[in-house]
């Protein structure tokens, strides 16, 4: 069963610069008309993604390579739905759960705690099922008495540490990772690997961007290759592996 | 094509338990660490109501009876009003993080925005409350309409919020520019004063559609009628809001999480 289908997707970034995000540059284009008025009705746009085409099935560990700037983090929120293609079809099959840069979609003056239940919330569940997810949420997360303080007195590690714990305290269908190995003392770093591995037994697809191709030979089974926005190689790990790290 | 807006829009009321908890969160978080917390918000309400509600019926010679109730249910209105206008114009941009990192509807930063201004003016009502009990503000059939009004500003809270909220992510100007051309409506919409009182002049009362959307919530507050012509305005400008912006947000709805 096809879990993620992407069919010649492409996906444009609008660039506003100082010009393009004020109303003078419109006005000022409206009453000098002629040249002006014409350069400035098209915004300058960055093609980030160009004529993807994927389809990824349930058992599906996917590692996305490429070097910065390639399109792994784009091609992952165009999947979680954050971003809507320009052109081209996106489908998948559930809701995926991101887990992408833990200090966004965090109040960073609520407590801890508070951010526990919005996420939950957002994620469709209700107050009581959260208050049933809370102490393990708080227990994972190693954050002691920090979890009644606001976000904002929290070290990057320490938000880290939270965020991974809300994402994977569900059980995701489709998983969209970037990069979450980041932070963290090496004690929760171990940790965070055994949840994963843990996880992965649940998810039908993963998809992982990483640079670090020992995560990559632990969690995944297929590799995608991007670069400037288009696909180059893709195929089993063992075959495309070695020719990119 | 499917409407979007529609479609986006219930999608989003059934995840209330999101935006109503976002907006409660929003109006403690604005009081934090001071000692009264949101009753800051009645409290100041209050103390502008008393104050510049005494001093004007002096300085327009008016009956303390007659003009202090009028006064604190078209402030408390006028609160809600502008509250909305000036308010939705960085609806989106206040809540970038989880726009760019969630896949939400977007319907639920529109109706967190809006459950926010009403639940802040149910809260300042409570002084009018007070004021109609202490001045004896009569309750009639027309008070029964406040409900009927209610829904109507809800409808366009919600419509006002994604055009201006839109309009706002976009060009960063919006902002400074609503909030300037309030502060005029402010002066030239009969909060203050009463339309009686421009004489003659007060005919031309009607080319203001704050006007009539004043009218709308505060006669019903104090038990007298609504007049037809108000109503119609009221009624054609929501219908314009709502129409434009639909449009808008079939057509830009993707396009925000670029803007924010």
């Amino acid at each position: 069963m096809t879990v993620i289908n992407l069919k010649n997707a492409s996906l444009d970034f609008p660039v506003y610069d100082k010009e393009c995000f004020s109303m003078r540059g419109k006005i000022l284009s409206l009453t000098m008309g002629g040249i002006i008025r014409k350069n400035n009705k098209n915004v300058r746009v960055v093609r980030a993604l160009d004529n993807i085409t994927l389809s990824f099935k349930e058992g599906d560990r996917v590692g996305l390579i490429g070097h910065n700037g390639a399109g792994k983090t784009t091609l992952l929120k165009l999947m979680a739905g954050i971003y809507t293609q320009t052109e081209g079809e996106v489908y998948t099959s559930c809701i995926p759960t991101p887990l992408f840069d833990y200090s966004l979609g965090m109040d960073v003056d609520a407590t801890g705690y508070q951010n526990i239940i919005l996420s939950g919330l957002l994620r469709g569940h209700t107050r009581k099922e959260i208050d049933k997810m809370l102490p393990d949420i708080i227990d994972f997360s190693d954050l002691g008495e920090y979890i009644s303080m606001p976000l904002r007195t929290y070290s990057a590690g320490m938000t880290t540490r939270l965020g991974f714990s809300i994402s994977t305290m569900l059980d995701p269908e489709i998983l969209l990772i970037d990069e979450v190995f980041g932070a963290g003392d090496k004690n929760f770093f171990t940790k965070a690997r055994n949840r994963m591995k843990e996880l992965l037994g649940k998810a039908k697809v993963l998809v992982l961007a990483t640079h670090s191709s020992d995560l990559m030979k632990q969690f995944c089974n297929k590799v995608v290759v991007l670069n400037k926005g288009s696909i180059i190689d893709q195929g089993d790990i063992e075959n495309i592996l070695p020719k990119y790290m | 094509m499917k409407n979007k807006a529609l479609e986006d829009s219930i999608l989003s009321i059934e995840k209330w338990r999101v935006w109503l908890y976002l907006a409660w969160h929003g109006i403690r978080s604005r009081y934090q660490r001071t000692v009264l917390g949101p009753i800051w918000l009645v409290l100041s309400m209050a103390v502008t109501i008393a104050g510049v509600g005494t001093v004007w019926s002096f300085l327009f010679k008016m009956e303390l009876k007659g003009f202090f109730p009028y006064f604190a249910a078209g402030m408390i209105s006028w609160n809600l009003l502008t509250a909305i206008v000036t308010g939705s114009t960085d609806m989106f941009i206040k809540h970038a993080g989880m726009i760019k990192s969630t896949a939400t509807p977007k319907f639920i930063y529109i109706y967190t925005f809006v459950s926010e201004q009403f639940i802040i003016f149910f809260h300042n009502m409570t002084i009018y409350l007070v004021v109609a009990i202490i001045f004896q503000v009569k309750v009639t059939i027309y008070t029964f309409l406040f409900p009927v009004v209610l829904v109507i500003f809800f409808l366009n809270a919600v419509g006002i919020a994604v055009l201006l909220g839109i309009l706002g992510a976009r060009f960063r100007d919006v902002t400074p520019i609503i909030s300037s051309i309030m502060t005029l409506v402010f002066f030239i919409t009969p909060v203050m004063w009463k339309p009686a009182q421009l004489g003659a002049r007060s005919a031309y009362m009607i080319l203001n559609p704050f006007y009539s959307y004043i009218v709308m919530i505060r006669n019903p507050l104090l038990g007298a009628p609504i007049p037809l012509i108000n109503f119609i305005i009221v009624a054609l400008c929501t219908m314009a809001i709502l129409g434009i912006a639909a449009y808008f947000f079939n057509k830009y709805r993707s396009r925000i999480v670029y803007w924010v």
